[in-house]
């Protein structure tokens, strides 16, 4: 195992690790974007390693020195020659004959919501808000099971039965549909939020979420404002999570 | 599996409390949380949500089982189990893979408890004939059972359920029900699995027109043969697409939708799904995918679209209208990423539409809104649509170049969002009742590019240089 003392073959072992671990060591696995940067950072800590003082470079650039320039290494350097150029032209090729993809679109999941709204003609303040049938606590199991109805009538076909977002309708829309069971969604909410996003859909969305692209319809034109407190209520116990609670003297947005 | 069951019966005999009165139990509070909104309390399938659904949640009360791998009327407690867990694509019923799949297990026994009698009678296994693998024979074979037990009645002639017997179909209960539509195997309510299809047609679909089959072929192995034309119809999933490539082409286009020049560009697939946002509401959209080809020369660009629809539609204007469908484009392609509302627009961003209706032809309209739409004079537009064994195909041809601001001009390169709208008349869809699609992207591919050709060379050219280089001053330094 004597080569393994060479600093060259330690920097190549390092570097081939460090990729396997990255390329199939994550899930799920992460961009190429990614991998690029992470390659780069290493490849730039293995040089700084290996350079840090003089025999240790000595040692590294050895074998890159006798490949370019020892007589009984020329088979090898007429190789690499004639190899290495054919591998950057296939790359070269991969990447001009590759098929345009649709450009991703970024957008802001959880844009910040406006201070207040306007439904149906009245001033209704967001920051701050709570759901006023939380203080009936009587009343909150017959709630839940309005909102169901409210859910399984109007939701269902985007949110899904199981509020995971794979409603029968989910395949055709992009961005996919809100999935509620996911805990970063209506569970880092304030539930004043939801009623936003619930009354206002898709086209009461802020500038920041262009290109407005979510088919969330604008339920104020069909729900009253109980039932969307009620579906609200459902959404948070059907799922189990908790809504997000208003810090003290907290006003507008995160 | 049988050591368990020998185990229960065992338990019955000695007089203990039978196993699955405890499991009912548990299955019924899982019961009330995620299945009664649309079974219903008791299970009649008459819970809130029923009324928007088509196919309708299933009656357990009748203990009726569409899917079932048994000759009798009894379903398997792995069939009920199997179709909890998958769900039934192509209706509202999700896969419950997600539920513990011991709460799955007691679901079986409290469903069985809404029909008990049913259940008295034990399930009778229906012993599939030996497989018979796919190949050019046996799917001749089959598409020759196919016509000699007439299953093009109800299923149509190249399989797109659209035979003539479709509108009188019923199930069970009186409720309209659709032959399924054999080349989208997707759909299939049962599965899209070999051993499926084969059950399927050896004992049927309970509750529904479709019968037994496995003793009305020939020979038993036709049941296979049957299953390997089915297979062979149509693809394994709809492969949907999220651009439309618009090939570069140098000669004229043809309008024949039937021309070879299409049938050489791959198509995209767009699923459509129902219009939920305005009233009236489409929560069962007839039309679920069109494919799309697409091609410009300098001049025009021509777009091609199939899609299946069981009759042609010309519409009495009462209970069913003109066919149509739309393709819809920013007027003007819009800064950064903004466009406009994905239902046809709004009172201040309005969309332009490439529209086919039947009886009327291609018509360039400009919409604010579902129901604002107004045609554009001096139609620059033209096309053609044929119809036949349950499918549509259609071209629409337009100039790169328009006239006017209320149309789009095409431009090679660009991502040009595209949306689509469906109606299928026959079925009652009009105006905002529709299936339609969000935004999409199109992209005009760049005639004869050939940068993939000249790249390649000059980069490994570059590289073999600057290589070389490396060598021969390394090799000048070593011999000083």
């Amino acid at each position: 195992m004597s080569f393994l003392r060479s600093r060259f073959v330690q920097a190549v072992l390092v570097l081939v690790l460090a990729f396997v671990i990255l390329r199939f060591g994550i899930r799920p696995p992460a961009p190429w974007s990614v991998l690029t940067l992470y390659m780069a950072i290493i490849f730039m800590a293995v040089l700084i390693f290996v350079s840090s003082d003089r025999d240790s470079w000595r040692d590294f650039i050895s074998p890159i020195w006798s490949t370019l320039v020892r007589p009984e290494r020329r088979v090898l350097r007429t190789v690499l020659v004639i190899v290495l150029p054919l591998l950057m032209g296939y790359y070269a090729y991969t990447q001009a004959a590759a098929r345009p993809q649709a450009p991703p679109e970024l957008r802001a999941v959880h844009p910040a919501p406006p201070a207040s709204i306007q439904l149906k003609g009245k001033e209704f303040n967001i920051s701050g808000a709570e759901n006023p049938l939380r203080k009936d606590a009587a009343r909150l199991k017959e709630h839940a099971a309005k909102g169901g109805e409210i859910y399984i009538r109007n939701c269902v076909y985007c949110h899904g039965d199981n509020l995971d977002g794979k409603g029968h309708f989910a395949p055709g829309f992009n961005p996919p549909p809100a999935n509620f069971q996911d805990p970063g969604t209506i569970a880092m909410l304030q539930e004043a939020y939801l009623f936003w996003r619930i009354a206002k859909g898709g086209p009461g969305l802020p500038k920041e979420s262009t290109p407005w692209n979510s088919v969330m319809p604008a339920w104020e034109d069909r729900l009253s404002e109980e039932q969307i407190w009620q579906v609200i209520i459902y959404l948070y116990e059907a799922t189990g999570q908790q809504p997000r609670r208003w810090e003290a003297g907290e006003h507008g947005g995160h | 599996m049988a050591g368990i069951r020998i185990a229960a019966a065992l338990l019955l005999l000695a007089g203990a409390a039978p196993a699955w009165a405890q499991d009912a139990n548990a299955g019924k509070a899982v019961y009330e949380r995620k299945c009664l909104l649309c079974h219903g309390e008791k299970g009649d399938g008459k819970g809130p949500s029923a009324e928007l659904l088509l196919p309708k949640p299933r009656d357990f009360t009748r203990g009726l089982y569409k899917i079932r791998s048994t000759v009798n009327k009894t379903p398997t407690d792995q069939d009920l189990f199997r179709i909890i867990t998958e769900g039934m694509p192509g209706t509202s019923m999700p896969a419950w893979a997600v539920l513990p799949e011991k709460d799955r297990h007691n679901l079986v026994a409290y469903i069985k408890s809404f029909a008990p009698e049913v259940f008295k009678e034990a399930p009778k296994k229906l012993e599939l004939p030996k497989e018979v693998s796919s190949s050019e024979a046996s799917i001749k074979r089959g598409k020759e059972m196919f016509d000699a037990i007439e299953c093009h009645k109800c299923h149509g002639t190249e399989g797109r359920g659209d035979g003539p017997s479709r509108p009188e179909l019923k199930d069970e209960w009186g409720h309209p029900v659709a032959p399924a539509n054999l080349t989208k195997r997707w759909t299939f309510r049962g599965g899209r699995a070999r051993t499926e299809i084969a059950t399927r047609l050896a004992n049927g679909v309970l509750g529904t027109p479709m019968p037994a089959f496995l003793e009305a072929v020939e020979k038993p192995e036709d049941i296979w043969h049957l299953t390997n034309y089915i297979v062979s119809l149509g693809p394994d999933s709809p492969q949907p697409a999220t651009l439309v490539t618009v090939s570069a082409v140098r000669d004229a286009i043809p309008d024949d939708p039937g021309a070879d020049f299409w049938k050489k560009i791959t198509p995209s697939n767009i699923l459509l799904e129902g219009q939920v946002i305005v009233d009236p509401r489409n929560f069962n959209p007839a039309i679920d995918l069109v494919s799309v080809r697409a091609a410009h020369n300098d001049k025009e660009i021509a777009f091609h679209l199939t899609w299946d629809d069981p009759a042609e539609s010309k519409g009495d204007g009462k209970a069913t209208f003109p066919d149509a469908i739309a393709l819809q484009f920013a007027p003007q392609q819009p800064p950064g990423t903004e466009r406009p509302y994905f239902l046809m627009g709004d009172a201040t961003d309005g969309v332009y539409l490439l529209r086919w209706e039947q009886g009327k032809g291609v018509t360039e309209v400009s919409a604010h809104g579902p129901t604002k739409l107004a045609p554009i004079p001096g139609g620059e537009a033209a096309g053609k649509a044929v119809f036949k064994n349950g499918q549509y195909a259609l071209v629409m041809k337009r100039p790169l170049a328009a006239a006017g601001a209320e149309r789009p001009t095409f431009r090679p390169g660009v991502f040009t969002p595209v949306a689509f709208q469906a109606w299928d008349g026959g079925a009652g869809e009009t105006g905002p009742k529709m299936s339609l699609t969000s935004w999409y992207y199109l992209r005009l591919e760049e005639p004869q590019s050939n940068r993939k050709f000249v790249i390649p060379p000059v980069v490994a050219l570059l590289t073999f240089a600057v290589l070389g280089m490396i060598v021969r001053a390394a090799r000048s330094r070593a011999i000083q």
